[in-house]
């Protein structure tokens, strides 16, 4: 759901920019900690959205959706950070920093025996996800874990929906083997979500 | 019968709970025959598990400070045509992980330099990233990268290798160069990095040494400037 922004006579440009940016800024920086896997990196990448939109900020007033164009930055950027190793021999073990999934799953409520099986898991993905591309965090991030629909996908990546579910599959399929090399086995339970 | 190519959505169907009987039974039988779509399946239940962790609030502080330094950088901009975000976000992350962080400069902007080589320890055949932040005044369509390794340095997953070179593309603004470095021995050594285009020459050398003791820390994080050299 797209926030409202609703603009006064007489407001100065970084008062407009806070107004737009505002109904936006806790989505933002969920999206970018769910693809990044941690709170400093989020906040960089959520900054430098920011950076970016504000000179765009009489176009981003006449737009009825402008979530849509800042996730569309937040991806481009995510992405882009690493385009450089799409081409080179050398890449990263990991094109993260230390994440703190475990540690978000350890504030939680849940209980003692729950919390110990989630964090164990929590870190597990962690150690995983370092090991996708930046296209397939932001995917499965977007997708799998913020919930955000093909068509939204599509028009936060430019990637048509056919491109789109077969770029999901091969990332889940990839995810899943990481998972698979972690030293804990993981039982596959063919059933509903939470059976 | 399911197959590969419209397994996506069945298995996000399957994990809603939107599947009929028979389709669910298909799906399940697909899975037990399927390495690739078995783990597709475990990465989806994981990752839905973990869409119940709840993400972190922005801290109270962070949307004041975004919108100031949004002001700022682009004042910044329009008044010198140089982006400097990443290299906060990169200096940031680089010591919050505890990571080596080095600057290699082509920019005008970075006055400070200094010449003295870094020296690190890491534990005899641990890998640790080592980063070096390559900070480019302009896109850089065919930079050149060569990576040269001496004495007990190597490179995870080029090991035997004393050389690697490649070309690529630098954005403008710093860009991030994580070398995954290995110790296998306890001779030490080092690791020179050079960036190469038509209008650009640097180099920068950090010296590694080795230590027998597990888990080895390096030294305090810092960050080097490092100036032009014209050859190694």
């Amino acid at each position: 759901m797209e926030g409202s922004t609703v603009i006064r006579r007489g407001q100065s440009t970084a008062e407009r920019f806070e107004a737009l940016i505002h109904p936006h800024f806790d989505a933002l920086h969920r999206s970018a900690y769910r693809l990044t896997g941690n709170v400093h990196d989020a906040e960089d990448l959520v900054q430098e959205v920011c950076v970016r939109a504000y000179p765009k900020l009489s176009e981003l007033e006449r737009l009825d959706r402008p979530r849509s164009w800042l996730l569309r930055v937040l991806y481009r950027i995510f992405v882009d950070i690493t385009r450089s190793w799409e081409h080179s021999r050398v890449r990263p073990l990991s094109t993260m920093e230390e994440g703190d999934w475990g540690m978000a799953m350890a504030s939680s409520d849940l209980g003692p025996e729950d919390l110990a099986d989630g964090k164990q898991i929590e870190e597990r993905l962690e150690r995983a996800w370092r090991h996708l591309t930046r296209e397939q965090q932001a995917l499965l991030g977007l997708h799998d874990v913020e919930g955000y629909s093909l068509a939204e996908l599509q028009d936060i990546t430019g990637l048509r929906i056919g491109t789109l579910k077969s770029q999901l599959h091969r990332a889940r399929v990839r995810l899943g083997k990481l998972l698979q090399r972690e030293s804990v086995p993981v039982t596959l339970v063919l059933g509903g979500r939470g059976n | 019968m399911a197959d590969c190519k419209t397994m996506s959505e069945s298995l996000e169907a399957l994990a809603d709970g939107l599947l009929g009987p028979a389709e669910g039974a298909a799906v399940k039988e697909h899975l037990t025959v399927c390495d690739s779509c078995a783990s597709a399946w475990q990465a989806l239940e994981t990752l839905q598990a973990h869409r119940s962790t709840p993400a972190p609030a922005p801290r109270p502080e962070l949307f004041s400070e975004i919108l100031r330094a949004a002001t700022e950088a682009n004042s910044i901009e329009r008044e010198s045509g140089v982006s400097r975000f990443w290299l906060g976000a990169g200096l940031g992350g680089a010591i919050a992980a505890g990571i080596v962080f080095a600057l290699l400069s082509f920019s005008p902007i970075l006055q400070e330099r200094t010449l003295s080589t870094p020296q690190l320890t890491i534990a005899l055949n641990e890998t640790r990233d080592v980063n070096v932040a390559i900070d480019s005044p302009q896109d850089l369509r065919d930079a050149q990268i060569r990576v040269v390794l001496t004495g007990a340095v190597a490179l995870a997953g080029f090991e035997g290798q004393s050389e690697v070179r490649w070309s690529t593309h630098l954005d403008r603004g710093v860009n991030m160069l994580s070398l995954p470095v290995t110790m296998q021995g306890l001779d030490g050594g080092r690791l020179l990095v050079e960036v190469d285009d038509e209008d650009h020459h640097e180099i920068f050398v950090v010296e590694l040494q080795s230590s027998a003791e597990a888990g080895a820390s390096m030294r305090p994080q810092e960050t080097y400037t490092e100036g032009s050299e014209s050859q190694v």
